[in-house]
């Protein structure tokens, strides 16, 4: 118990000098981005961040995540400009206080959605070339290049649109196959469970024609993983991805739908 | 025997074309990248979206990464970056593609003419 005290202790030190933290960080490195600041603390303290060389376990890693979730919505709620905001602008067109659960459903509800973790997929071998945009989006590693439909023996046959006439399968088909929940009219908000995916398709030919997943981040902004190629949060101009519907896709012109994937309800192959 | 298989970054969910690249092609890159200048210039970075390049993988712990002008060599640990600027590494990797395996007008829409 005094282990966790102390490492709770260190985790929360972490916390709280944040952003002297990260301005030494910036120093070192250029190429730190912004992101930094919403996962810092889970890059540390997460279930795959720099905690785990203590081998602490899981439940250690579990509770200090809850801990620093808690002290980030204090945080929040506490913030200066937070409040400012509160009073002047909010207050004036929505009929809600500071103590209004409406503040807390919008700070908590992409708090399912998973982090944004390249280091953990881009490893330039094993993990990085066998998972593909579907492995990525649905957070589940199987080093097979995971195809929609595959596990339930449904696998897409035509992508030439979203949707397709019985009897061919459409990725979408084969997604809502492996038990992932098709949400067209979730329009870009994380799910109150599980997180939020979308697809889109490259028309074409049968030698031409692909699809790809997006998934969203518990920062609110969209990654993705281009095939084999490594994790990113950017769209094909350069930009972060606040709504795949409005981002640069290239070739991927067609936008099908955001899908809900259940944590452990799915199963892809 | 030196076995060498290609892979052409051109697909995001479906399966990228992968090919096996006969020993006397594996000889021809190699002298063109003996041939190659380093890298001086700012490498072309590719987009996150449709043609990413060309990745060739040797039993000999050699690999090959190409896109337009950019040749990078791994090998042992080592990293080498080299200017191709007629694209001859690139097109020689395409054209050993079985014939139809490469849709060739998905790396046209980015790279331009590449025969």
């Amino acid at each position: 118990m005094e282990v966790y005290r102390r490492c709770f202790f260190m985790c929360m030190v972490i916390s709280l000098e944040k952003d002297l933290l990260i301005r030494q960080l910036v120093k070192l490195s250029k190429n730190l981005s912004a992101e930094v600041q919403d996962t810092f603390e889970e890059f540390v303290c997460g279930s795959t961040g720099l905690i785990t060389r203590l081998k602490l376990g899981k439940e250690f890693s579990d509770f200090v995540l809850e801990e620093i979730e808690r002290l980030k919505e204090l945080r929040f709620l506490l913030d200066p400009q937070i409040i400012e905001l509160r009073e002047k602008r909010l207050s004036a067109w929505w009929p809600c206080r500071w103590w209004c659960p409406c503040y807390w459903w919008w700070w908590r509800r992409c708090k399912c959605a998973p982090l944004y973790e390249p280091i953990w997929w881009n490893d330039s071998g094993q993990i990085q070339y066998n998972n593909n945009c579907y492995n990525y989006a649905t957070n589940y590693r199987t080093d097979t290049y995971a195809q929609p439909g595959e596990a339930a023996n449904a696998k897409w046959t035509n992508l030439s649109a979203c949707d397709v006439p019985s009897p061919d399968i459409s990725a979408k088909m084969g997604a809502i196959s492996d038990c992932l929940i098709d949400a067209p009219a979730a329009d870009n908000r994380c799910p109150s469970k599980g997180h939020l995916v979308a697809l889109v398709i490259r028309p074409g030919n049968m030698y031409t024609w692909d699809y790809h997943w997006y998934r969203k981040g518990r920062n609110k902004y969209w990654s993705h993983k281009p095939g084999g190629t490594p994790v990113t949060n950017l769209d094909n101009s350069g930009n972060a991805i606040s709504d795949p519907r409005t981002a640069d896709r290239g070739g991927y012109t067609e936008f099908c739908t955001f899908m809900k994937v259940m944590h452990g309800h799915i199963k892809i192959k | 025997m030196n076995e060498c298989i290609a892979r052409a970054l051109v697909f995001s969910g479906r399966p990228d074309p992968t090919w096996k690249i006969e020993e006397a092609i594996v000889k021809e890159l190699q002298k063109i990248w003996d041939s190659l200048v380093p890298m001086q210039r700012e490498p072309p970075s590719a987009p996150p979206l449709g043609y990413r390049g060309c990745l060739i993988k040797c039993n000999s712990d050699i690999e090959w990464y190409i896109y337009k002008n950019l040749v990078t060599l791994k090998r042992s640990g080592k990293t080498e970056s080299r200017d191709d600027s007629c694209r001859k590494f690139e097109k020689l990797v395409i054209s050993s593609a079985p014939k139809g395996l490469v849709p060739s007008s998905l790396i046209e829409d980015e790279c331009g003419q590449i025969d």
